[in-house]
């Protein structure tokens, strides 16, 4: 007697071959793991002619940035170039980096990649992005604008929450780090008052054998002191940083901390958070830049600096931010937990 | 094939020539086992690509772009890899990859000039490229085996039958 299994597989693959010769439908179908596949409708790949190009709004760190309208749908897209600008190595390695995170990244607070254009007889790429109305640092420029305690609280809430996604997802667990580039530039807002991180052209995956950053990692203003101090491993406590430097920059409506070399901004730093000692910077003589840098003695002002800003909540979310060991710097889930977005003004929801 | 027809069933045993290819190549480029794994999940993906395709038959007997790189093993292959070690962040030069994959299909012919050819194939790989991502639907992060691989491995360690080392078996 034959086994019970083998009736069973006798007539399915009978029908298999029948289905394949009837549909297109491949027999096997490319396998894409669940975790990778993309969760959003990444709609791929569709014509450049359905763009209708409005007028450059951006330099970005690979490509020019376009105002383009959907002529589909009649929504404004930001379209970005990428410059085949040594196109004899083909794709651009930044690029495919930044399609590879953007693509697997989805999360209200981060941009989202809608789709990839190609276009044929240039053979450009553009990369489809929402049309975002403002960037923080344009509207903390702008005169008119005055940002009320409300929205800078519920701004910065959805930067953490943004941040906090980012730091545990599998993409930046798995490689490391992707060290996005934290800047108030890179902080888009749409007219909802949503505001997204952007802009991943210097988003860097490092393996554990290849930890060779290049110095341009994160814009020099919003880098964390142990970088200019050579050091060589890379946590996510360095985004925590360029967080805690966005968040002074909110009450203060400029930068913080505006270096104009390494040295003067390692100068700005110290200036501001006190001098490096065991204590509140331990192993920071073992770092390889420490020896050459002369370090001025002071004490750590940032309380002072920004007591006349905001309430008292606000300002010891500051002070545990801006903090010179990266290993005491608070994480986003615990800036998240902190009493500043449970006191009055509470944050609101953003459309409001 | 040459008129646009498409072979539908996707047989069952790959193409061991291209993987042969891809492992011989990786070696002599001095490839991380990462890359070579993400360059034949690569082509194993745009094959089913082709095969998932409705196809397109032009009346005056041209072929498009993709069904051109299809038929194109070399081409194919050598894109494959080049991507691979972008996506992987392992750079090598076109010219590095042109050349090995240049001497894999030649074994016995000179070394590649820098002449009009090595151009063509350098451009051609640029376009191939090119063709290649959008093919993938730009999805360049793959889940490679090794991980599984190893819990399996990890798991049959724990059977004593399993265990070589006589004196661990006790």
């Amino acid at each position: 007697m034959r086994p019970a299994y083998q009736e069973d597989t006798q007539p399915s693959k009978k029908k298999r071959v029948e289905d394949s010769d009837t549909a297109d439908t491949p027999y096997i179908k490319p396998y894409v793991p669940q975790i990778l596949r993309s969760p959003r409708d990444f709609t791929g790949t569709s014509k450049i002619t359905d763009y209708e190009f409005l007028n450059k709004i951006g330099q970005g760190t690979f490509g020019e940035v376009h105002k383009a309208r959907d002529k589909r749908t009649d929504n404004l897209k930001a379209l970005k170039r990428i410059m085949m600008h040594n196109e004899k190595e083909g794709l651009p390695l930044n690029a495919i980096r930044e399609i590879k995170i953007l693509k697997q990244l989805r999360h209200k607070n981060i941009i989202q990649l809608i789709e990839i254009v190609v276009e044929r007889e240039k053979r450009d790429v553009y990369l489809v992005f929402p049309y975002m109305d403002h960037d923080l640092e344009g509207l903390m420029n702008n005169p008119e604008v005055r940002l009320t305690k409300t929205q800078t609280k519920t701004y910065f809430k959805q930067l953490l929450e943004g941040t906090e996604y980012l730091h545990h997802h599998p993409v930046y667990v798995r490689n490391n780090n992707v060290s996005s580039s934290f800047a108030a530039a890179n902080l888009l807002i749409n007219n909802c008052g949503i505001l997204k991180i952007g802009d991943f052209g210097l988003a860097r995956t490092v393996n554990e054998d290849a930890l060779e950053y290049t110095n341009g990692v994160v814009t020099r203003w919003y880098r964390p002191p142990e970088l200019f101090l050579g050091a060589k491993k890379y946590t996510s406590s360095i985004d925590m940083w360029g967080v805690g430097c966005i968040f002074g920059e909110l009450f203060k409506s400029k930068a913080i901390l505006p270096g104009h070399d390494d040295i003067d901004q390692l100068k700005k730093i110290f200036q501001l958070c006190g001098s490096p000692t065991k204590f509140n910077m331990p192993h920071w003589d073992s770092l390889p830049h420490s020896k050459t840098i002369k370090v001025e003695v002071g004490p750590r002002q940032v309380r002072e600096t920004f007591q006349r800003f905001e309430g008292e909540e606000a300002i010891d979310l500051l002070d545990r931010l801006l903090v010179l060991d990266p290993a005491r710097r608070l994480a986003a889930s615990e800036a998240l937990d902190h009493d500043y977005f449970y006191t009055e003004p509470l944050p609101i929801k953003p459309s409001e | 094939m040459s008129n646009g027809t498409l072979q539908k069933d996707i047989p069952l045993i790959p193409n061991m020539s291209a993987i042969q290819f891809l492992r011989q190549t990786s070696s002599m480029l001095d490839l991380p086992i990462r890359t070579t794994a993400t360059a034949i999940v690569y082509f194993h993906r745009f094959n089913a690509f082709i095969g998932s395709r409705e196809k397109v038959v032009n009346v005056d007997g041209s072929i498009n772009a993709e069904d051109a790189l299809y038929n194109n093993e070399e081409l194919l292959t050598t894109t494959c890899l080049q991507l691979a070690c972008k996506a992987t962040e392992v750079p090598r030069k076109v010219r590095d990859l042109v050349n090995v994959g240049y001497r894999y299909y030649h074994p016995n012919g000179t070394t590649l000039d820098i002449d009009e050819s090595y151009f063509r194939m350098r451009a051609s790989l640029v376009t191939s490229e090119l063709l290649l991502v959008r093919a993938l639907g730009f999805d360049l992060e793959v889940e490679l085996p090794f991980a599984y691989c190893l819990n399996v491995l990890r798991g049959l360690g724990s059977i004593r039958y399993f265990i070589t080392d006589d004196t661990k078996k006790q």
